[in-house]
């Protein structure tokens, strides 16, 4: 039963943990089903690692239970991490081998036949004659990559990634988002952590929003479209106190004025932005340059998370808000 | 990244659900995937030759000097007989050099997962913290009954090949034939494994607990020559009886007439006794031990 497709890849109810009396997750509930990109957001500190490290088996939670595909860490031991893989903030391999070297002990590790999938992994990390470097002296993308290649070893159903892109060029950036696309078509959960929310809006289908150890948001990604705010721009123009006069008193725009001499932020819609903008010229105002300062998500996401990094104490000072109904 | 034909769902949970080893056989997989890791380390291999060319090369300087180590059990025979040269490299290797050897892995092996943060890596894949622990610890003992067999190996094949296969004259003054003389030297040898098992038992709980490679292999040794000092100033027989480090001389009754044997029975059991508290011990940190930096 444990393999049925219908079974959700990740459940964890109540999920709680603290260290020296610090609470670093507390009562979280997660749900990931199969097939689904899910985002799990949130300033440092917030309990982002912490719960993936649970997902792992890396850390034992101190209450609340966590199914991966039904099974348990406590009651499955190590077959609770069947059909998983992924990796805890930067993926580890021993320096003084090759990234061929690490994945073929790797797949030992695995066995089976993840022997059979290290070309396959290589190619897809994009590596090239880099793994037959010794590792010790890999760029952090280059182990990024290599931490990909080792999950994909594993043939996973549900593959969690901290940070995928960290340390990534664009054109890395933009190969893991395609693998994820990829991965999520045929089947596999993802579950992927990350500060940038223009990321996880281009890849998630859902997302959990976490601060000091709590959910703050959990739905889809519609969903959080549907509560952000308009984004914020920055607005430079020939005439900053007859821009700003123009747009006193107009519907659905905010402008203010960054210092004395310093550019406008506006928040508005597009489409409102686009009408003020026409305004401007009308009005014989040169608009010198716009520019997207924070988007929809993540002015959201400031305002959930407080807009300051998280301390991860006590969870009663995170900011609150009702879990949106799937 | 290039295009890849990623697996399927029920390919994946077919290739997860074939994956060997969850059960029994997974500590043979991990002890398969230590051995192979403990191969490709420069240190290792350079400790396994050592064992193998330093035994001749003392065997080649004791031949070209004139005088011999006197003050040594069995010294003042190396140029009279090959098969003292075991047991002086026997007498002089069980004062730090066996414990050294041996926790040259058993003192790392777990550490060195902490100092490369590769502990995630590998608890992250489907094998148990069980099966993680059981595999390194008998790669490491495979390992101290490696370096044991080659360096005593060496050290006779060192000492019949350089000196010769003359008779050997016993701690009781009698001369032991060349095939008795063997089989007594290669028991010699196989008396210092019990203690050598336990040095490298303590190696491997400091490599838990200290998770520092240099507590790890630097640790027993200390530990082996605190308890020599301690065996020179007059404790109670029965707590000399229990120091690890004195089993290494169990072998002396052997070459008496008539022979004593007891001192190899308890050295086995102290031996033992250290293993099974040290392994035992370090099972148990690293049960319930959280995973967070390495």
């Amino acid at each position: 039963m444990a393999d049925e497709p219908t079974v959700a890849a990740v459940e964890a109810r109540g999920l709680t943990r603290r260290f020296d009396g610090t609470v670093a997750v507390a009562g979280l509930d997660l749900t990931v089903g199969p097939g689904r990109v899910h985002g799990l957001a949130g300033p440092n500190g917030a309990g982002k690692t912490t719960l993936l490290s649970m997902l792992l088996g890396l850390v034992r939670p101190d209450a609340g239970t966590l199914r991966l595909f039904g099974r348990t860490h406590d009651a499955d031991g190590a077959r609770a991490r069947d059909g998983v893989a992924g990796f805890v903030e930067a993926p580890r391999f021993y320096p003084y081998l090759t990234g061929r070297a690490n994945l073929e002990l790797l797949a030992g590790l695995d066995g089976g036949d993840a022997r059979d999938r290290i070309a396959d992994a290589l190619e897809t990390s994009g590596l090239g004659d880099a793994v037959k470097a010794k590792v010790g002296g890999y760029s952090v993308g280059m182990r990024q990559r290599l931490g990909i290649a080792a999950s994909l070893l594993r043939a996973p159903r549900l593959l969690i990634l901290d940070e995928p892109t960290g340390g990534l060029d664009p054109a890395g950036m933009r190969d893991v988002a395609d693998l994820v696309r990829r991965l999520a078509g045929d089947g596999v959960a993802v579950l992927l952590s990350s500060h940038d929310m223009d990321e996880v809006e281009d890849l998630c289908d859902d997302v959990t929003i976490m601060n000091a150890g709590t959910a703050v948001f959990d739905g889809t990604m519609a969903e959080l479209r549907g509560r952000a705010p308009a984004p914020e721009f920055r607005l430079t123009t020939g005439d900053a106190a007859a821009a700003l006069e123009l747009a006193s008193g107009a519907s659905g725009l905010e402008v203010s004025k960054d210092g004395d001499d310093g550019p406008l932020s506006v928040r508005a819609t597009r489409d409102r932005l686009d009408a003020y903008v026409v305004d401007l010229g009308r009005a014989g105002i040169p608009v010198r340059s716009l520019t997207l300062r924070t988007s929809a998500l993540t002015s959201l996401f400031f305002d959930l998370t407080g807009g300051a990094p998280a301390t991860a104490s006590a969870p009663a000072a995170a900011p609150t808000l009702e879990k949106a109904a799937r | 990244m290039t295009a890849l034909d990623t697996p399927s769902a029920a390919s994946a949970a077919s290739a997860a659900s074939a994956a060997p080893g969850v059960g029994r056989g997974g500590t043979l997989v991990v002890y398969r995937w230590e051995t192979a890791k403990l191969v490709r380390q420069v240190r290792t291999r350079l400790v396994a030759l050592a064992c193998v060319v330093a035994p001749f090369l003392f065997a080649a300087a004791l031949e070209v000097q004139a005088t011999t180590p006197q003050d040594t059990l069995f010294g003042r025979w190396v140029h009279d007989s090959g098969f003292a040269i075991p047991l002086v490299v026997l007498g002089f290797a069980g004062q730090w050099a066996l414990p050294a050897l041996t926790s040259v892995v058993a003192g790392d092996i777990f550490a060195c997962e902490d100092r490369h943060g590769t502990w995630r890596t590998i608890l992250t894949r489907s094998r148990s913290r069980a099966q993680i622990f059981a595999g390194k610890t008998l790669a490491a003992l495979t390992y101290a009954v490696a370096v044991t067999v080659l360096l005593g190996a060496s050290s006779l094949l060192a000492g019949v090949l350089v000196v010769g296969r003359q008779p050997l004259v016993g701690l009781s003054g009698t001369l032991i034939a060349p095939g008795h003389a063997t089989a007594l030297v290669l028991a010699s040898w196989a008396s210092a494994l019990p203690p050598v098992l336990g040095f490298t038992g303590l190696g491997l709980l400091l490599s838990v607990a200290g998770r520092n490679g240099a507590l790890g292999i630097g640790g027993p040794v200390v530990i082996g020559l605190v308890m020599q000092l301690a065996a020179m100033v007059d404790l109670p027989v029965p707590v000399r009886t229990l120091l690890l480090s004195t089993p290494f001389g169990a072998w002396h009754g052997l070459f008496a007439d008539p022979p004593f044997r007891g001192p190899l029975l308890w050295g086995a059991l102290v031996g033992a006794g250290y293993l099974v508290l040290s392994v035992g011990g370090a099972y148990a940190l690293l049960r319930r031990r959280d995973i967070t930096g390495g």
